[in-house]
């Protein structure tokens, strides 16, 4: 079963995002900031993670700037979530190596094609 | 190169027309238009199209000079057609030269027919441009009547003022096309005038009912929403992960609704809600519906904003505002008391998108629309009743009473604030925001937090660069 990681501050988002993919036979986890998102991603190695960039405690690029650091999780699919659609930001993540940058507000229904065509 | 380019860009305009080019005003206008597509088409055949035809006469009617040199006038006219075209000293410089360039082909090749002695083959000539004339070109009725009264008359006149008599066979035959195409072409002149003025007529009101569908559409749905529809068909659901939610309800609407007239009560509403919509316009929050006496609107979509928990605020108090004017009004004038307003504001995630196949509305949902509406319902006459996730997003500007935990239901005990007023430091002396106001939302709008180091003195330069509107937001 395909692991994906969701990392927002907004619980709705997270919690609405796993019911879907757990009804797509992911297997999902939540977390709320970036630290708490670092920690799980280095304990479970998703196949892909959700990052929402602007969270309190850790924020998104400084998350996957650590995962990358890391061998186990260097090369993890990552797509990035944000409200910011500027092109420094776009910048940032591209050098992160993500897969995708998608500016809110968004498609949910978008945002499950994507992933279904990453990782299903 | 530039007049190659201009002549490519006038036979691509002749053949294609312009793309998705509105209708004029006027049917006149639509005329020029029509003769402004055919005026290349007619410059390069009043250039040429004589000139063979000269050798011709010459040869066949030595002792008539004129008839070549009419022949050779077309090419002249042709030449001020170019000249026209390029300076347009006219308003409807395609129209004109259309019919001038038209009235002479039909002028000259009846004046040549005569010339010829009524030759038939002259004949023939001058009925294919009398032909042209009536039915090709799009000429106003009146100017083809008169050309071709003109034409018939003249040749008819002419023909007996030289004396011509029709002796042969084949000029005989030519007589009686010439007398059939009178009836004919003034017959069809006449239904061709009527099938293009219908045309332009009903294109018209296509384009006008299509306009105020489009009106009717920017009035149901958000600008940025009823695009979408447009262009794309459809609207997808989009995920906005925060917004603010209003909620209004008029206290003891039910009682009025009781001894109020139906029509009064009706007209006293739509006026409250029409002011209630431009005070949403106002902050640029987006009115989502009416529900009876009840008014929803949301901030913070279907654009995202960093300022939608303050901009719902700030008219929350201008609606409070209102509707205790209007109280005082009502109760002034016939002592009800029907007009006092619960508030609910809310801030949280919300899906929004389309619903309705036939009858579209934008609407959102989400757990943060219900908690919005159990804001207001839980909320006192003539306050504005907040939860704590919107006091946490305004309370370093507004002032905030905090009403305890109270049971919502199906949620359990929630913290809620009563909202009085912008604090005092934020407010000018004429009870407006203050340009250090001005500063820190232009700086939310500018993809800033809020946080208290937003908000400390020391960030504020005084100088305000925004456009919030400039509300009156007094205390209660």
């Amino acid at each position: 079963m395909k692991k994906i990681l969701l990392v927002d501050d907004q619980p709705n988002f997270t919690t609405m995002m796993s019911i879907k993919l757990k009804s797509m036979q992911f297997e999902v986890f939540t977390a709320t900031n970036g630290q708490e998102g670092l920690d799980l991603a280095l304990k479970e190695i998703p196949d892909l993670i959700i990052m929402d960039i602007m969270m309190p405690v850790m924020d998104g690029f400084t998350a996957v700037a650590e995962l990358r650091k890391n061998p186990k999780t260097a090369n993890v699919l990552v797509i990035f979530l944000s409200a910011k659609g500027n092109p420094k930001d776009r910048d940032r993540a591209q050098e992160l190596k993500a897969i995708d940058f998608i500016a809110k507000p968004f498609s949910p229904r978008e945002l499950v094609d994507k992933i279904q065509k990453l990782i299903g | 190169m530039k007049i190659l380019n201009q002549l490519t860009d006038s036979i691509r305009y002749a053949l294609l027309g312009s793309k998705d080019r509105p209708y004029p005003d006027t049917y006149r206008e639509e005329l020029e238009y029509q003769n402004r597509r055919l005026t290349p088409v007619f410059m390069i055949l009043g250039l040429f199209i004589w000139l063979p035809y000269i050798p011709v006469d010459m040869k066949n009617f030595p002792h008539q000079p004129l008839m070549p040199l009419t022949r050779a006038g077309l090419s002249v006219l042709g030449v001020f057609a170019v000249i026209n075209y390029i300076i347009k000293p006219w308003r409807y410089w395609g129209t004109m030269i259309v019919s001038v360039g038209m009235s002479y082909l039909v002028l000259g090749s009846g004046f040549c027919a005569l010339l010829s002695g009524a030759d038939s083959s002259y004949i023939g000539g001058f009925i294919f441009c009398l032909s042209l004339f009536a039915l090709v070109v799009p000429l106003p009725y009146w100017l083809m009547l008169t050309t071709l009264t003109i034409a018939y008359v003249g040749f008819f006149s002419g023909a007996y003022a030289l004396g011509i008599e029709f002796k042969t066979n084949s000029q005989r035959y030519s007589l009686n096309d010439l007398a059939s195409s009178i009836i004919v072409f003034n017959i069809i002149g006449y239904v061709q005038h009527r099938i293009r003025r219908s045309h332009y007529l009903r294109a018209k009101a296509v384009e006008r009912e299509k306009a105020e569908s489009n009106r009717l559409l920017l009035n149901i749905l958000p600008a940025k929403i009823a695009e979408e529809l447009k262009t794309q068909g459809a609207v997808e659901p989009l995920f906005y992960d925060s917004a603010t939610i209003l909620f209004t309800d008029f206290v003891g609407f039910t009682e009025a609704a009781k001894v109020m007239l139906p029509d009064e009560l009706i007209a006293q509403l739509n006026n409250i809600f029409f002011q209630f919509d431009e005070i949403s316009r106002k902050y640029r929050i987006e009115k989502i519906k009416t529900i009876g006496d009840a008014y929803m609107a949301a901030g913070g979509l279907p654009e995202m904003n960093n300022t939608h928990p303050i901009d719902v605020c700030l008219a929350a108090l201008e609606i409070k505002r209102l509707t205790n004017q209007i109280l005082d009004l009502t109760e002034h004038d016939s002592g009800s008391k029907f007009w006092r307003l619960r508030i609910g504001i809310h801030s949280g995630s919300v899906m929004a998108g389309i619903v309705g196949q036939l009858k579209f509305a934008y609407d959102i949902f989400g757990d943060a629309v219900n908690v919005a509406s159990r804001m207001e319902s839980t909320g006192l006459p003539n306050q504005i009743n907040i939860s704590a996730d919107t006091y946490e997003a305004v309370k370093y500007f507004f002032n905030c009473t905090f009403r305890g935990s109270l049971e919502v239901k199906g949620r359990g005990p929630m913290d809620m604030y009563l909202l009085h007023n912008l604090k005092s430091k934020y407010l000018n002396e004429h009870d407006a925001p203050n340009a250090r106001f001005l500063d820190i939302y232009a700086k939310l709008k500018g993809g800033a937090r809020i946080e208290p180091k937003l908000i400390a003195p020391s960030t504020s330069n005084g100088v305000g660069s925004t456009t919030l509107p400039t509300a009156s937001v007094r205390g209660s």
